[in-house]
């Protein structure tokens, strides 16, 4: 498997997982960005990020008083210090023997797993494989700021579908969240204005 | 069961006027003192002539010793070049245990070594040393004490400081925290002596290899210029019968001294000699010297002394790199100054209870391959070890 690799896994459950990163990983994965977790052969896990949180430490919170930090500072705490960026992950299905599923994988990765971010490809192959059933996992957590995240996921997934051809895709998905969220009128509402921003 | 807090509040009265009188002493001898060095400030050579002759008359003497500057200078901070390197070594270790299934020692040493200028993060040593299983025992079977083991940790620094001497961007300049003069506790001459050699060698090489080198004290208590004033009031009668443990001006330390003296941000006061008994032993190059140095910022001085070798304390230049680079190092840190790499050294050498009780695993399961009988852990430990949590009802 090749890929853009994001990090290693640090928890994990059913429904979700943490990812753990050095700063300097940071650059490559996104909010609403798809990755994948290959497990054993010909099985892997599919997700949506939904969170990149920093954690502080008390030297951090004391070079924040400094008047000055120089850049040797900086890269030391970016990339010696073993403060990891943590990166949450919502499940939305998974791979096994080439057919995709959009249900909640048998089994979540494991510790020290490692997870790559999906290519336009695979972005396509997911999103494009069966009828949305993965917006059901994406809706399902009202806690989460799910309306930018499907935003986020609609933008990045709209640009990889039409790439490969799909131009229908987006307003299909649209048709399929309106369909889906028709007795939630608030939620409705919400994710048209963002995704009127796309 | 929890400290009885209701015993403790009922002394708080006691307490707090005990300290208020103690201090309001100290702040009245400190007033004395403070004149003296005004009066004393030139006054170098009879100072010295008077710690000279001190020194004849009261074993194991200890108190500053002037040397060309007056008692009152204040050097402003100069400006740093544009790149140096800055080395700094801190350690940590695991103390042989009587209580442990395994008598073991480890020191581990980390040193961080930072390029300024270079626009490169740091880079990162550290080097752990199991000590020999016969070194954990003295000759006369005991096992080696804690402050021995911190002695080879000091040591241990000073080393690795040297090992990564090669190379350099200079100016450089290595540290490690606490005083470059050593400790001895008075029952380990032998073991000591054979330390202090090895760490005078290294000191040497670190000379030679152009590595400028400093022991940083913060918040220190060290009262070493009251000790030389009050010794230049006494008559000769006054000296012969001087008692270093009843002294008048006991409880003046020397940060309160200069802390009126050192008013800006990054001022160094004159530099002083040490006079000690093992002080002695580090002649030449490598005599103890120290400073004092307003790490602080504007309105809030904070005040730390600075150990050095003589031959960075006779060299003006090498003196000023090191006093900038001390104070940009500290000022890293923002509102509580103190040098951002030896805190990272100390990060990084840090050992963990968990990393403690790894290392001791790894030594039973060496053990039990090789069929040699383990201890048991002293039922005193196993009791303090066992958890203080309840297990909760699950059922």
């Amino acid at each position: 498997m090749s890929g853009i690799e994001i990090g290693r896994l640090l928890r994990s459950g059913t429904t979700g997982f943490v990812v753990g990163c050095r700063v300097n990983q940071l650059n490559a994965p996104s909010f609403g960005a798809l990755v994948r977790v290959p497990l054993e052969a010909g099985y892997d896990v599919y997700g949506l990020i939904y969170d990149i949180h920093i954690e502080d430490d008390g030297l951090v919170r004391q070079l924040i008083t400094a008047e000055d930090v120089p850049e040797e500072v900086l890269r030391d705490n970016r990339e010696n210090r073993n403060v990891p960026v943590e990166i949450g992950v919502l499940a939305l299905g998974y791979e096994k023997d080439n057919r995709i599923f959009h249900l909640l994988p048998p089994r979540p990765p494991l510790s020290l797993d490692t997870i790559y971010l999906c290519s336009p490809d695979e972005i396509v192959r997911f999103t494009g494989a069966g009828r949305f059933g993965y917006f059901r996992h994406l809706l399902r957590d009202r806690d989460k700021p799910v309306d930018e995240l499907l935003a986020a996921h609609l933008m990045t997934a709209r640009s990889a579908q039409a790439a490969a051809g799909n131009q229908a895709w987006f307003d299909a998905a649209l048709h399929e969240l309106i369909a889906i969220l028709r007795d939630d009128y608030q939620g409705l509402m919400n994710l048209l204005g963002a995704a009127g921003e796309i | 069961m929890p400290v009885n807090l209701i015993d403790i509040q009922r002394k708080l009265n006691d307490f707090s006027a005990q300290a208020r009188a103690r201090k309001e002493k100290i702040a009245i001898r400190q007033q004395e003192v403070t004149n003296l060095i005004e009066a004393y400030a030139d006054r170098l050579d009879e100072l010295r002539e008077r710690a000279g002759r001190a020194a004849e008359l009261v074993p194991r003497l200890r108190c500053a010793l002037p040397t060309e500057e007056p008692l009152n200078l204040a050097v402003r901070c100069p400006a740093l070049p544009e790149t140096f390197t800055v080395l700094a070594a801190d350690g940590s270790q695991i103390n042989p245990s009587r209580h442990a299934r395994v008598a073991f020692c480890v020191i581990n040493v980390a040193v961080v070594k930072m390029v300024r200028g270079s626009g490169q993060a740091p880079k990162i040593f550290t080097h752990s040393q199991l000590l020999d299983f016969d070194a954990v025992f003295l000759p006369n079977g005991g096992m080696i004490s804690e402050g021995m083991v911190a002695l080879k940790r000091d040591l241990r620094e000073r080393e690795a400081l040297l090992e990564l001497a090669d190379d350099l961007v200079y100016p450089a300049v290595s540290m490690t925290d606490g005083p470059l003069e050593l400790y001895r506790e008075p029952q380990e001459v032998a073991g000591f002596n054979q330390t202090l050699d090895r760490y005078l060698e290294v000191l040497s090489v670190t000379h030679q290899r152009n590595l400028m080198t400093l022991g940083y004290v913060d918040k220190p208590g060290s009262d070493l210029i009251g000790r030389l004033l009050e010794l230049a009031q006494l008559d000769e009668d006054e000296l012969s019968a001087f008692n270093q443990r009843r002294r008048r001006f006991v409880g003046v330390n020397d940060v309160h001294l200069l802390s009126t003296i050192l008013q800006n941000p990054g001022d160094r006061s004159a530099v002083f000699g040490i006079q000690s008994e093992i002080a002695r032993r580090f002649g030449g190059d490598l005599a103890l010297h120290f400073f004092y140095l307003n790490v602080g910022l504007p309105g809030r001085p904070h005040l730390v002394r600075v150990e050095i070798p003589g031959w960075v304390a006779r060299d003006k230049a090498l003196l000023g790199t090191l006093q900038g680079v001390l104070v940009e190092g500290a000022a890293m840190m923002g509102t509580r100054p103190y040098p951002y790499l030896l805190h990272r050294a100390h990060e990084e050498a840090i050992v963990s209870l968990q990393e403690s009780e790894h290392v001791e695993e790894m030594i039973v399961a060496a053990f039990n391959q090789r069929g040699i009988p383990i201890d048991e852990k002293s039922y005193k430990q196993y009791h303090k070890d066992l958890p203080t949590q309840k297990t909760r009802y699950q059922g």
